[in-house]
C-alpha cells in the first residue's frame, strides 16, 4: 500500500503542492491555449492568402488541437496528479479511439488518389 | 498477524473520491460519445466530395473562422476561472470562489449566445438538414429556381435587396424568360465562387463583385452547396450537443452560485467544484477539437 491509499482524494495532496506554483502553471497554460488558438488562426489565413498548403495547415492545426488538449487535460484537469490513478480508465478508451479513427481512414482520406480530377 | 494494527487499512478500489471516479467513468463514455461524431464527420467530409464537387467551405455556408477563435477563446478562459474556483476554495477563499465560478456562469452564457447568433444565420440562410439545394440537374434545378424567384420577390417587396436591388429585378425577368438553374446559381454568387460541378456550359462571367452575394452578401437567397445538406446536419449534431453539454454545466455553476447565496458554500465543496470543473474542462476539450474542424480545416 502506498501512502495514496490512505487518502480517499487527492485533494490533500494538491494542497501540499505551493498555491503560488500551481497558479503560476494555470496562467501559463492559459497564455499557451490562447497562443496556440493563435497559431491555429494564423495558420488558416496564410491558407486563404496561398502561402501555405491545404494539408500542412490541416496537419499543424490538428497537432495544435492535440497539444492544447494535452495541456488541458494535464493541468486543468489534474492529470500529472492523477494519471497513475485513472489510467486504467482512460487508456482503454483512447486505444479505442484511436483505433476507431484508424479504422474510419480508408473510407475517407485513402479515396483521395482516386477523386475525380477538377476539369481543366 | 502479531504486526496486524501496524499495516495501513486497506482501501477497496481506487484511491479516489466516489464524485471523482464517477465523474472520470462519465467523462470516458463523452470521450466514445463525441469521437462516434466526430468519426462520423472524418467520413463524410473525407469520404466523397472530391474537387469537382467539394466539401462546403465555412464561407459557402456562413460560418466565421473569426466567431469560432471568439468562442474558442471564451471556453479557454472559462476553463481557467473554473480551475482558479477551485484553487481558491483549496486556499480557503470562498469569497473569491464564488466570483470565479459567476465570471465562469457568465462566459458559458457569452459561448451560448455567440452560438445562437451562428445558428441563427444559418436559419435566416435556410442552411439546416434538408433545405438546402445541393444538385441543380434535372427536378432539383426546377425546385432552386422556383425557391429563389419567391424569395427574389419577397426581397423587393419588402425591400431587403439593399444594393443587390436592380441585379435582382433583372435576375427575376431573366428567370421569367427561362434562364437555367445553373446560370441563375451563377449570377447568384459569381462565376469565380461556382463550383466546377455547377459550372453552365456557357459560363456568363458574372464578376463576384456584381454577383447578387456580392453586391449584398446579407441578402436572402438559395444558392447551390454541395453536400451541404450532409454539412448541416453534421454541424447541428456536433454544435448542437456541444451546447447542450454546456448548458447542462451552466446549470451545476448556477446551482453553486443559489448555495453560496444561501451562505451554503465554502471549502467543503471544494470537491464538488472540482468534479464540476472536471466536466466543464472536458467540454472545453470538446470544442478544442470542433473549432478547427468545422472551421478551418
Amino acid at each position: 500500500m502506498t501512502e495514496q491509499h490512505h487518502a480517499p482524494d487527492h485533494a490533500g495532496a494538491h494542497a501540499a503542492h505551493d498555491p503560488n506554483a500551481r497558479f503560476k502553471a494555470y496562467i501559463n497554460v492559459f497564455v499557451l491555449l490562447c497562443v496556440f488558438t493563435a497559431v491555429s488562426f494564423v495558420c488558416n489565413y496564410l491558407v486563404q492568402i496561398g502561402v501555405l498548403g491545404h494539408l500542412t495547415s490541416a496537419a499543424i492545426i490538428m497537432l495544435v488541437a492535440v497539444v492544447k488538449a494535452t495541456c488541458v487535460a494535464y493541468i486543468f484537469m489534474h492529470l500529472n496528479h492523477d494519471w497513475k490513478t485513472v489510467y486504467c480508465i482512460m487508456v482503454p478508451v483512447v486505444i479505442m479511439c484511436v483505433m476507431f479513427i484508424i479504422v474510419l481512414l480508408p473510407d475517407g482520406v485513402l479515396g483521395w488518389p482516386h477523386a475525380e480530377p477538377l476539369p481543366k | 498477524m502479531t504486526h496486524a494494527h501496524d499495516e495501513p487499512a486497506v482501501h477497496m478500489g481506487m484511491p479516489l473520491s466516489n464524485g471523482k471516479l464517477a465523474m472520470w467513468l462519465f467523462l470516458v463514455t463523452e470521450i466514445m460519445f463525441f469521437t462516434a461524431l466526430i468519426g462520423t464527420y472524418m467520413i463524410y467530409r473525407n469520404g466523397q466530395p472530391t474537387a469537382r464537387e467539394p466539401w462546403p467551405s465555412p464561407h459557402d455556408v456562413h460560418l466565421n473562422e473569426a466567431i469560432g477563435a471568439i468562442n474558442t477563446f471564451v471556453l479557454i478562459c472559462s476553463s481557467l476561472t473554473v480551475v482558479l474556483a477551485h484553487w481558491s476554495l483549496n486556499t480557503g477563499n470562498t469569497r473569491r470562489a464564488v466570483l470565479y465560478i459567476a465570471i465562469t456562469l457568465a462566459l458559458g452564457g457569452v459561448f451560448l449566445v455567440i452560438k445562437a447568433f451562428e445558428y441563427k444565420a444559418k436559419i435566416d440562410h435556410q442552411i439546416l438538414p434538408g433545405r438546402v439545394h445541393e444538385k441543380l440537374d434535372g427536378p432539383h434545378g426546377y425546385r432552386f429556381v422556383r425557391h429563389v424567384e419567391s424569395q427574389l420577390k419577397h426581397a423587393l417587396e419588402h425591400n431587403e435587396a439593399g444594393k443587390a436591388k436592380e441585379a435582382a429585378e433583372k435576375l427575376l425577368a431573366d428567370i421569367a424568360a427561362g434562364l437555367g438553374p445553373k446560370k441563375v446559381n451563377e449570377r447568384i454568387v459569381g462565376t469565380d465562387k461556382v463550383k466546377p460541378v455547377d459550372m453552365p456550359d456557357q459560363p456568363q462571367n458574372v464578376p463576384v463583385a456584381e454577383s447578387l452575394l456580392g453586391l449584398n452578401p446579407d441578402l436572402h437567397v438559395a444558392y447551390s452547396i454541395p453536400y451541404g445538406n450532409m454539412w448541416a446536419s453534421n454541424y447541428f449534431a456536433m454544435t448542437g450537443f456541444h451546447a447542450l453539454h454546456v448548458l447542462g454545466g451552466l446549470v451545476v455553476f448556477a446551482v453553486m452560485l443559489v448555495m453560496a447565496a444561501m451562505g451554503n458554500f465554502g471549502p467543503q465543496h471544494e470537491s464538488m467544484v472540482e468534479v464540476t470543473g472536471l466536466y466543464w474542462h472536458f467540454v472545453d476539450i470538446v470544442w478544442i477539437f470542433l473549432f478547427p474542424l468545422l472551421y478551418l480545416v
